[in-house]
């Protein structure tokens, strides 16, 4: 593929329209440039960090506190009075939305600079290699952002469902359906490391244990 | 078929866990079971056994940090076991079984491991059950008192009548 003149006309990402808007005798110089681009980036990369913080501190905390929910009585009651101040799914949606977003943004940005990287590089202007942490980080937030987005929709989904499931279970019978979408809800995906003997005798020591 | 059955930890395990290989088989039979109006029953011991085997961390990968593995969660775990009387019928060990279990273990000349299968047996016999779902093939050595229903069995049946 041809190498695409860099020239004021051609279309950046809007932090590098911005730049070069900002430079009054056209483009700006290589050092300048490069400067500028480490800083962006350096920039970006502690947004990030601090943004998977706390993404995982949220998401930890929330499926805590509704599994407290299930534990307890008094637990429950107050799970049951902030559901009812703040509608639950209301909740679950503000929840997904003041979280996840943002980090998705944050590595749109990213992905944006990186984009703008290469495109500096093809023109001559910066040097081509992509700095390995950089290149590491994109990928890794990248997986991170759509096991996130999955894994929040799932756990709401399961969680809600076990809890009520179980809380209606005590007060009647629950139907077929309901039984078997209990048991889905609970089951784990967990990995398995080695599949489990399926002989009892193979499952105690000799001392019974 | 009986209108009541036993289910064994080997068939309880993989119904909790989908990545085990027995899974699917498993998951059907049990289906297949409550369909038909059969209830299904379960013990302590079996309780106890799937919640020793699904906490062993040779069963399941540990999530690591920094390379160190962080012990498998327990309220999972603890979340099944409190759904089980929703879905099971849980019997419980009177003391009519441990006047059984010897008498069976003299019968069958059980030593050693075996033991608790034998357990396994006698609670099942105390409450009138005469049918266990297992993929444990040892159970065929009490075959002349419980009929065994292996859902291995069950799950190549339905591949041969399909195919």
């Amino acid at each position: 593929m041809a190498v695409q003149p860099l020239t004021r006309e051609t279309e950046l990402p809007s932090q590098f329209g911005a730049l070069l808007a900002e430079t009054p005798t056209g483009l700006p110089g290589r050092n300048y440039k490069a400067k500028q681009m480490k800083q962006e980036i350096s920039r970006f990369e502690k947004d990030v960090e601090e943004s998977e913080q706390l993404v995982n501190f949220a998401l930890v905390g929330f499926v805590d506190f509704v599994r407290d929910a299930g534990q307890d009585d008094d637990a429950a009651r107050k799970f049951d009075n902030w559901t009812d101040d703040l509608d639950l799914a209301q909740t679950f949606a503000a929840y997904e939305e003041k979280m996840v977003p943002p980090l998705r943004e944050r590595a749109a940005i990213l992905l944006r600079v990186v984009e703008g990287w290469h495109r500096m590089a093809a023109a001559g202007l910066i040097e081509p290699d992509l700095p390995p942490q950089l290149a590491e980080r994109v990928a890794h937030l990248d997986a991170l952002i759509s096991e996130l987005t999955e894994e929040v929709t799932r756990q709401h989904d399961n969680d809600l469902v076990a809890r009520l499931l179980m809380r209606v279970g005590k007060q009647r019978q629950l139907t077929l359906d309901e039984q078997f979408r209990l048991v889905d809800a609970v089951s784990l995906n967990w990995k398995v490391k080695e599949e489990p003997s399926v002989r009892r005798a193979d499952w105690y020591g000799d001392d019974g244990r | 078929m009986a209108d009541r059955v036993f289910v064994d930890t080997s068939v309880l395990l993989p119904s909790y866990f989908p990545e085990l290989e027995s899974r699917e088989v498993c998951r059907a039979c049990l289906e297949r079971l409550k369909n038909e109006g059969v209830e299904l029953s379960i013990s302590g011991q079996v309780i106890r056994e799937f919640y020793v085997r699904a906490n062993n961390p040779g069963t399941f990968e540990q999530a690591t940090v920094r390379d160190r593995a962080l012990p498998l969660e327990m309220e999972p775990l603890l979340r099944i076991v409190e759904s089980m009387p929703l879905f099971f019928e849980i019997v419980d060990q009177p003391h009519a079984v441990h006047e059984l279990l010897p008498q069976l273990l003299r019968k069958y000349e059980v030593r050693g491991k075996r033991t608790h299968d034998t357990n396994i047996l006698a609670t099942m016999l105390v409450h009138g059950l005469d049918t266990i779902c297992s993929l444990d093939r040892d159970f065929e050595n009490f075959s002349d008192r419980v009929n065994i229903l292996s859902p291995l069995a069950e799950g190549a049946r339905k591949s041969e009548d399909s195919g």
